[in-house]
């Protein structure tokens, strides 16, 4: 299965579709995608995960270094739309210790804009 | 017919001391045992005194093969040095020839009845001492055996059949050749076959043409014999036996050019030489097989570099070999102890970064996996174990309470990741089979896809020269406690319709991960310890 990526602002926010399977064959492209995404200081993104079907480690492992760049460009990273098999994956690899998430993009948008 | 329960016999003790010698030797030699015999085996004069001596004494170059091949592949001696070591046991062999016999009889009797002793004592039950009870009884075996093939041997020149055969040996070179080859290979010594040629020498049962012909048999014999066991080896040990065989097969062909150059060519200017020595026939023998000997030497020396290369290329050690070996820890950095810290805690970085491949055949998206889990951790444990001595013996020689406490530390590190190897290997031994399973895959695919990649950030940072709060935090948090968490998942599988094995494994792959989860947070904590000194990087 393929991946896909859209990126969007919406209300200043960076907003990152993902769509299909995240592994290591996928990983580079989700990398590119989140790449600049904290390029400028106090910069918000959101990923939107709804439309994955599955992400490995190495996908998880964008995911935190995506979280680290956030967190040195005193910017904010949320995940939102995770779906329950997904979610699993980031509760049991202890990342929802250290990436927020919400449960759908108006809740993401709503609480980083706020 | 008892010559041959003598020989059968012979070979078996053989055998079995061949096996005991290897096995219990490899336990036996601890590191301060392996220091000594690397320190006695530096040198190139060192190196031809200690191959000329084993050759002597154990009368077998394939025996001294074992004993090597036990040296190298327990890391105490470089297999580099080990190839003149048994280009010298050669002739250390033929020494015992030209010296007619040395009698091990006495020898082997004193050491299985030594050994009997210490049975009786039950030293053998002692952790210390027996190891080193079974590598004695090992040796005592191997020269009883090696004293029954004689003896079955020196019985055969009695057998009336075997006389009138062995008359007929100088007319047909062929079977004398193939003849000796044989006895070589069974008794897998050649100088076995010269001793009985000698014997049948000197009861003038065998003539000049028909002996030298059995004594160069022996050393095809002896290639054969050492290619059977070049074919249960792998890497080094296999190019050690394999170096044997090309040294015999060299030294063949050196020996036939000579004999034939001798014979045909000029008019036997070898025997003219010995007629000066007043020499007789069985003592030419002797002085042929030193012939035999020194061209196979001289073959072997000659094409060593191009042998080298060719046994590197057809043995390359094998990947389980090259795990268990250090990268960075050696005898040598123990005399400057803040090399000695440095270079074990790169051996640990290495061995942390390692982790994650253990669950490379568990991933679905991973690269083949190089080495299964189990065979990893048996190759990596090693490693950990010499690190282990490599910091004990490290405290005992630095006095300085930084040095004690640093390496404290490092030990303290080193039995982590002896305990996370050994988890990874459980897990991977748990879940192999189950994985697949449609109604479990995903779950554990989720604990494995997780711990990967809380080993893998565990590695990354422990690899950072100075790692900074935040990223201490960071590992903090992502190796915070799980056992609510795999508590609930257990709760919840309890309740479900799971066949029982399934849910076994399942349970066992929840509590191994909720294991390995707290040793990598108890590693984290260790990050921030004093064993890495202020002014020296990680």
């Amino acid at each position: 299965m393929s991946f896909e990526h859209d990126i969007n602002d919406e209300q200043g926010t960076r907003l990152v579709s993902l769509k299909g399977r995240i592994d290591s064959a996928t990983a580079s492209a989700f990398e590119q995608a989140t790449q600049d995404l904290f390029a400028t200081p106090n910069a918000r993104a959101l990923l939107d995960f709804s439309a994955v079907d599955y992400i490995s480690s190495a996908g998880l492992r964008v995911v935190l270094m995506a979280a680290k760049r956030a967190k040195q460009a005193q910017g904010r990273l949320l995940l939102c739309g995770m779906r329950q098999h997904v979610r699993e994956v980031f509760e049991i690899s202890g990342f929802l210790q250290i990436i927020d998430s919400v449960a759908d993009r108006s809740e993401g948008l709503r609480q980083l804009n706020a | 017919m008892s010559i041959f329960f003598s020989l059968f016999a012979g070979l078996g003790l053989f055998f079995i001391g061949i096996r005991l010698v290897s096995n219990n030797l490899r336990q036996v030699i601890g590191r301060r045992l392996r220091q000594l015999i690397a320190r006695a085996v530096t040198g190139a004069g060192s190196l031809a005194l200690f191959g000329l001596l084993a050759g002597a004494v154990m009368q077998s170059v394939n025996a001294v093969i074992h004993v090597l091949v036990s040296l190298v592949t327990a890391g105490a001696m470089d297999r580099k040095r080990a190839f003149p070591i048994i280009r010298w046991a050669n002739i250390g062999t033929s020494l015992l020839v030209l010296v007619a016999a040395i009698d091990l009889h006495a020898l082997a009797l004193c050491l299985v009845g030594l050994t009997g002793i210490a049975y009786y004592q039950q030293i053998d039950q002692s952790t210390r001492w027996r190891h080193a009870v079974g590598a004695l009884l090992g040796l005592g075996l191997l020269f009883l055996g090696t004293d029954f093939i004689k003896s079955g041997a020196a019985l055969l020149r009695t057998e009336p059949w075997l006389r009138l055969h062995i008359s007929e040996l100088g007319l047909w070179l062929l079977p004398s050749f193939a003849i000796g080859a044989a006895v070589a290979w069974v008794a897998q010594s050649s100088t076995t076959v010269v001793v009985i040629t000698m014997s049948l020498a000197a009861g003038g049962l065998i003539s000049w043409n028909g002996g030298t012909m059995l004594v160069m048999g022996a050393g095809l014999g002896s290639a054969v014999s050492a290619w059977n066991l070049a074919g249960r080896l792998q890497g080094s040990a296999r190019q050690l036996v394999l170096f044997q065989v090309l040294l015999r097969l060299q030294g063949l062909l050196l020996t036939f050019i000579f004999y034939a150059c001798n014979r045909w060519l000029l008019d036997d200017p070898f025997n003219r030489l010995l007629d000066h020595f007043q020499l007789g026939l069985p003592a030419r023998f002797a002085a042929f097989y030193m012939v035999v000997q020194l061209l196979s030497d001289l073959g072997s020396r000659t094409l060593e570099k191009p042998s080298l290369r060719w046994l590197e290329a057809w043995a390359a050690p094998s990947l389980q070999e090259n795990l268990s070996k250090p990268h960075f820890v050696h005898d040598e950095a123990l005399d400057e102890a803040e090399t000695a810290l440095l270079l074990a805690d790169k051996e640990q970085q290495r061995l942390l970064a390692c982790l994650p491949a253990y669950l490379d055949a568990l991933r679905q998206d991973a690269p083949a996996a190089l080495a299964s889990a189990d065979k990893r951790q048996a190759a990596e444990s090693q490693v950990l174990q010499l690190c282990e001595q490599f910091l004990v013996e490290l405290a005992d020689r630095q006095r300085s309470r930084d040095v004690l406490e640093r390496s404290m530390v490092l030990r303290d590190r080193n039995r982590l990741l002896g305990s996370l190897q050994e988890s990874l290997a459980e897990l991977h031994q748990s879940t192999r089979a189950v994985m697949s399973d449609p109604t479990v895959a995903q779950l554990l695919d989720h604990l494995v896809q997780s711990l990967h990649i809380v080993l893998e950030t565990l590695a990354e940072t422990a690899a950072l020269a100075q790692p900074d709060a935040e990223e201490l935090e960071l590992l903090r948090s992502l190796t915070h406690d799980r056992s609510d968490l795999m508590d609930s998942i257990r709760r919840r599988l309890q309740g479900s319709d799971l066949e029982p094995g399934l849910r076994q494994a399942v349970f066992s792959a929840t509590t191994v991960f909720e294991r390995c989860v707290w040793l990598a947070r108890r590693y984290v904590l260790l990050l921030d310890g004093p064993a890495a000194s202020p002014d020296h990087p990680k």
